[in-house]
This record gives C-alpha cells, structure tokens and sequence, in this order.
C-alpha cells in the first residue's frame, strides 16, 4: 500500500477512534447513571470515627455508616479520610459528599443539607485535670455547672480546640465573642491534640465529648493515671445529637431523605448505640441511658 | 632532530621544570587564599543556614508540636535534614519531652555539646515551650565541601599550570631557543670560503633590533669579517702561490739552460761531447735490440787553424758555427751531430740501411765543409777530413768505433794533405 493510500485512511481511522472512545464513555456514564454514589468523607475523630486502614473504621458513628451503606445498596459508597476543613471547601463548591457527624451550625446549614439524629451523645464539658478543678471554682456555679462566658475571660485558664471542629452552636459563639485571646488557642487537625496539650500541661482545659478523654485514655494517648474532671456547661443541654450532613442541594436532600429513611427504621435503639456504650464508662453508661430514654433521640428528627 | 626533541631539549626541560615549580608555588598560594575563602564562606553558609533554620523552621516545628502532629514534625524534622548543612535532627516534644523524631542522629554524634534549641509555641504568658530540638551541623559536609573543592581547585592549577607552563615553553622556544638552535646550527655548518647565505632566522623583521636580532646582526657581522679576511688570506696565498711559480718556472729554466749547457756547445749549439755519448750508448742499445745498423762520421777540419791564426777567433768562431748550420742542414732530424773539440765534429747516424747512404751523407757533409764562408769582408774556406766507423762491422761499442773513426779520419786527412800536396 502507497504511503499516499495511508493517509487518506487516516481520516476514517480517526474516526473510528473516536466513535469507540464515545461509546465506551457512553457506557461508564450509563453505568453512573443506573448507579450514584456517595463520598463519604472521614475525620480522626475518636470514637466517633477512627480512621483505619479500613473505611469506615470502628467507631460508633463508623458503625451509624456501616448500616447505612448495609442499606443503600443501589449507592456506589466511597470512602476519604479528610479534615473538616476540606470537607467544608468541598461542599461549599458543590462537590457531592457527605460526613457522618458534623454538628448542626448556622455557618454549615448554607453548605449542607442535614439528615435526621444519626448519633446521640452527652453534650460537651469542661474536661480538666482534677488537680485544677480549684482553679474553676470561681467560674462553677451552685448546680456545679460552670459559667462557660466567666471562663472564657479568665486569662489565667486557657484552653485549646481543633480547628474547623464545631463544638456546638453555644461554645462556638461564646468563642467567636472572643477572637484572637492568647488563652484561647486553636490547634491542627487532630482532634485528641488538646487533650495531649492539657496534659502535658500547656493548657487548663478543654471543651469536649466526655466519651473523648476516655477513649484517648484506654488508647494511651493521655495517661491513663491523669485524673480527669467533667464539668456541665450551663446553659447547654444534657445531650447533643448529631446528623449526617450532605453537600446541599438535590443531591444532598435525596441522600438525607434516604438516610432519614433507614434511620426510621432502624428503630427508637438504632444497633450502632451498642457500639456507642462500648467506648462509655459506667457512669457514662449509666447517664446516657438515662438521657437516651428521657428524650427517645431516634424518635424524632 | 623533531620539533617535539627540539621543543623538550635540554633548555626546554630545565625551563619547563622552572616554570612548574614557579607556577606550582603561585598556584599553591592562590589555591590557599581561595580555599580559605571559601571556607570561611562555607562557614558563614553553614551558619546563615542555621540561622534560617532558627528563624524560619523553629516556628513551624513548634507549631505542629503543638499540635501533636507527628506526621508534619517528621516531614518538618525530614526537610531539615536534608539541608546540607545539618547533619542530624534531635525534636524532642510532648508533656514530658517523651516524644522524639529524629533524623540523622547516631550514638556516634556528640549531642552533649550541641545546645538543644527551645520550640515555644503562643507568646506572652501564655506562651508554652512544646518541646526542643537539637541541630547538628554538617561539619563532615563542610570538610567534604573544602576537600571537594581542594580537589577541583588543585585539579584545575595543575591542568592550568601545565597548560601555562607549556604554552610559555612554547613560546619561549618560539620566540627564542628555535633562533638559538639555528644559530647553533649555523655555527656549527660554517665553513670558511663555501660562500654560506648569512644567518637568517624565521621572524618578523619588525623584531630585527631585539637582542636576538642583535645576536643575529653580531653572527652576520662576525661571518662577513671573517669571509673577507678569509679572501684576503686566500688572495695572499693565490700571490704567494704565483710568486712560487714563477720562481719554479725561472728555477726550472735556468736547470734547461745549464742542462744545455752541459749537454751542448755553446758556440755552434751542437751536442757536445757527453750528449753523444749518451746517444751513442743509447743508439747502440737500440741498435743492438732491433738489429740495427749505425754509422758515426768522425770530422776535423782541415786548415782552421791559420783562420785562427789569421783572422782571429772570432772569425774562426763564425766559421765553426756557419759549418755548423750547414752540417746540420743535410743531415736528417733524427740524426746526431756533435762538436767534440776545436774543429772535430762527430756525426751519429742510426738505421743506415746500405752504405750507399752512409756514402752519400759524408759526400754532402763534404761539400758543404768546402764550401766558403763570407765573414765580414773575407771569404773564409776550410775542408773536412772524415773518418766512417759502423756498428756492427766495425765495432760493438762506443769507443771502439769512436777509435776506428778517429783512424779512418786521420787516414783520410792523410790522404787529402797527400793529394794536396
């Protein structure tokens, strides 16, 4: 054959190439179609969730995400270790993902469409050193809560919190009235680094989920002889329940609809609760069954 | 001989060794100098390095200590290390400083003497110290550094000194040992009289008054005066040379003029008395060799006597000398006719071959013996007595047949004297 004959070939042979290329993007694009799927975006966020070399890993909220992928089955479920930094980007360029335990703030509500309680927790406390706890006297008040704006300004007590994590609506904006204070200190990504800052001294307190310390305790991340205090926040509830939260939009509400509708059924104790309690003291224990009973969190939205 | 045997000659290695020790030693200081520089720069490197590594890094690492974020303090503590100036990272942080990361560090380093450097994260009282790190400097790199660099730098003095040292060979054996080697050449070819060109060398005239051009003029100048004194020697011996042939040439005649002189009579020019012999000998060997014959005529002359008496000898000397000429006239060339006393001649006359001959030859010598001579107003008139000898009929040698002549002779002017009277 012509070198000539060659090259008026060219044309049909480009062609073909390009009839096959857009058939074989035709059928993945079909097959994402027939099939969507889910992002989910993960934390170290202990015991919520644990990053493991296996997503979801074994935390409690891990197990809330177990059930749900048990149950979506028609979603294709990805999974991504990520701060809540990136996560909050993501979403706020309309990436489709969702994180299974951000709290509900106003900032995240323009960002997220939330699902209905898929965890439930005692709400935040002041965690010190027992050894401390005079040093608080003078912000508790008679029911043993303590006055979270008098501790905010006292400059001798200083705390620090992981950047991006929420810590509920009221700690967040009794925070904001106090910017840039040098006892107020942020930290990285990590979420048991404040508890490690406060253990090694460098900081007073921290406001955290009781079931934190105890997890990083038993996990050796803070001594397990360091002697912690748990003291109420007033003003805040007993407990505090967390959604799963999806990028907003059409997307977002269709897996939250989806979401809400597994949670119903998994019933008033959903099986990832037993998870819960296995990262909770006694006395946590016996707290959160009293809280849980009291106000049936699954029940209702 | 090359132009490489030429160029690393005897002076070109000396001047070569010369200029690499020359150029070793300059080399061996400016490398000195340099490394020194470059070490205190590498110094001030190092510690502008740390430095920055103070300023700018320690924040940073305080920071993620602060944070307990391992993964950053061990990419933080790795990007330290890899500087080149730091040789290892000791981070210690946590509550009790029981965290550490660490790179580079062996129980070999002497940490103890390094001070270890606070990381303290926040300001004011607030301010918390999160943990500490120890920088070792690269003093190995440093020393690698400078022995690199002596390396390189002794490397390229050597290729430099070379290169410079056989580029002033070079130029130095252009510029002058090539001359030098020519006018040793020069030298050495010249030979005196060969009408040699003069010495020239293979250079721009613009040079012609350097000191080589000077040496080339003083060489010229040296050989045009000894050419000239050369001629002059040489014109002088041609002159001598002359004046010695002339004298072997007046030596050589006068030795002719006495050897006629010995061999003839002065007065008729006739062989005398020792040439016949010599003839006569000879004839006779020659004769006797090629069996020949031979005939000697045996002359006096007849009343010359009173001619002397009379006249005087000068008119006798006239008379002897007239007959002369006319005895020779008839005779051939090949024969020999001597005087051998006051009026005797003898007549030698070889390959006779009849007697007829002999006989005609004594008639003429006869009549021309008679014949009259005018001398001055006078006639003068002798005759001639002859006497006939032959080889081999009347004798075999000389004096024998000059004997049987002179008898013949006397017979005959007996007999002429007898008819006269």
């Amino acid at each position: 054959m012509g070198k000539q004959a060659k090259i008026k070939q060219l044309p049909l042979w480009a062609g073909l190439l390009v009839l096959l290329c857009c058939t074989v993007t035709d059928g993945q694009a079909q097959e994402t179609a027939d099939k969507k799927s889910i992002l989910w975006l993960l934390n170290d966020f202990p015991p919520f969730i644990l990053v493991d070399k296996e997503l979801p890993g074994a935390g409690f909220v891990d197990a809330a995400v177990k059930h749900l992928v048990q149950h979506m089955p028609d979603f294709e479920h990805r999974f991504e270790v990520s701060g809540v930094a990136r996560v909050h980007g993501l979403m706020a360029r309309g990436v489709p993902v969702c994180h299974p335990a951000l709290l509900r703030t106003p900032e995240r509500e323009k960002l997220m469409d939330f699902s209905n309680t898929i965890h439930f927790v005692l709400t935040h406390h002041v965690v010190l050193q027992s050894k401390n706890l005079p040093r608080f006297q003078a912000h508790l008040g008679p029911d043993g809560k303590i006055n979270m704006h008098s501790l905010l300004t006292d400059q001798r007590l200083s705390t620090s919190r992981t950047e991006g994590r929420s810590l509920g609506p009221e700690i967040d904006a009794a925070l904001a009235q106090y910017p840039q204070q040098s006892h107020l200190k942020t930290t990285g990504v990590h979420f048991d680094a404040p508890f490690r800052q406060m253990a090694a001294g460098w900081t007073d307190y921290v406001f955290a989920y009781p079931v934190e310390p105890s997890y990083y305790q038993a996990r050796g991340s803070i001594p397990t002889q360091m002697d912690l205090t748990y003291l109420p926040i007033a003003g805040l509830k007993d407990y505090t329940v967390g959604p799963v939260a999806c990028t907003k939009g059409a997307w977002g509400k269709e897996v939250t609809a989806r979401i809400n509708t597994i949670i119903a059924k998994a019933g008033p104790r959903p099986p990832w609760v037993k998870a819960q309690l296995e990262y909770m003291d006694a006395a946590s224990t016996r707290r959160f069954e009293q809280l849980f009973n009291r106000h049936q969190p699954f029940n209702r939205p | 001989m090359s132009r490489w045997q030429l160029l690393f000659g005897v002076l070109g290695k000396r001047l070569l060794l010369w200029m690499l020790i020359i150029n070793g030693i300059s080399a061996l200081l400016a490398t000195s100098v340099q490394l020194y520089a470059n070490y205190r720069q590498d110094v001030a490197e190092l510690q502008d390095a740390l430095s920055f590594i103070r300023t700018s890094q320690l924040p940073g690492l305080a920071q993620a200590a602060w944070n307990f974020d391992r993964q950053q303090l061990v990419a933080q503590v790795d990007g330290i290390a890899s500087s080149a100036w730091v040789a290892g990272v000791l981070l210690r942080y946590g509550s009790s400083a029981n965290e550490v990361v660490q790179q580079g560090i062996s129980d070999a380093l002497p940490l103890k003497d390094v001070e270890a450097l606070p990381l303290i994260h926040g300001t004011g009282e607030h301010a918390v110290q999160v943990g500490s790190v120890v920088l070792l400097p690269n003093v190995q790199h440093l020393h690698q550094k400078t022995l690199d660099r002596l390396v390189v730098v002794f490397l390229t003095q050597i290729i430099k000194t070379t290169i410079i040292s056989l580029g002033l060979l070079w130029l130095v054996f252009s510029m002058v040992t090539r001359h030098l080697i020519r006018m040793a050449d020069f030298a050495s070819q010249y030979r005196l009289g060969q009408g040699q060109p003069l010495l020239s060398l293979q250079r721009s005239n613009i040079y012609k008054d350097d000191e080589l051009g000077r040496l080339q003029e003083s060489l010229n100048s040296a050989y045009q005066r000894l050419e000239l004194a050369h001629a002059a020697e040489q014109r002088h011996i041609e002159e001598l040379e002359a004046r010695v042939a002339q004298r072997t040439e007046a030596l050589r005649t006068a030795n002719a003029q006495l050897l006629e002189h010995a061999h003839h009579d002065p007065l008729t020019g006739l062989a005398n008395r020792m040439l016949l012999d010599e003839r006569l000998q000879q004839a006779l060997v020659k004769a006797a060799q090629q069996g020949q014959e031979l005939a000697i005529l045996l002359i006096d002359l007849n009343a010359f006597k009173p001619v002397n008496d009379v006249h005087g000898h000068a008119a006798g000397d006239a008379l002897l000398a007239t007959l002369a000429q006319r005895m020779r006239a008839v005779l051939r060339q090949s024969d020999t006719l001597a005087r051998i006393g006051g009026d005797e001649f003898v007549v030698l006359l070889e390959d006779v071959a009849a007697a007829a001959s002999v006989e005609q030859v004594q008639n003429k010598l006869r009549a021309v013996l008679q014949t009259p001579c005018p001398w001055q107003n006078i006639t003068l008139q002798v005759s001639g007595s002859i006497g006939l000898a032959r080889y081999p009929q009347d004798g075999t040698d000389a004096q024998e047949l000059l004997r049987v002549a002179d008898t013949r002779m006397y017979e005959d002017k007996r007999s002429t004297h007898k008819h006269c009277r």
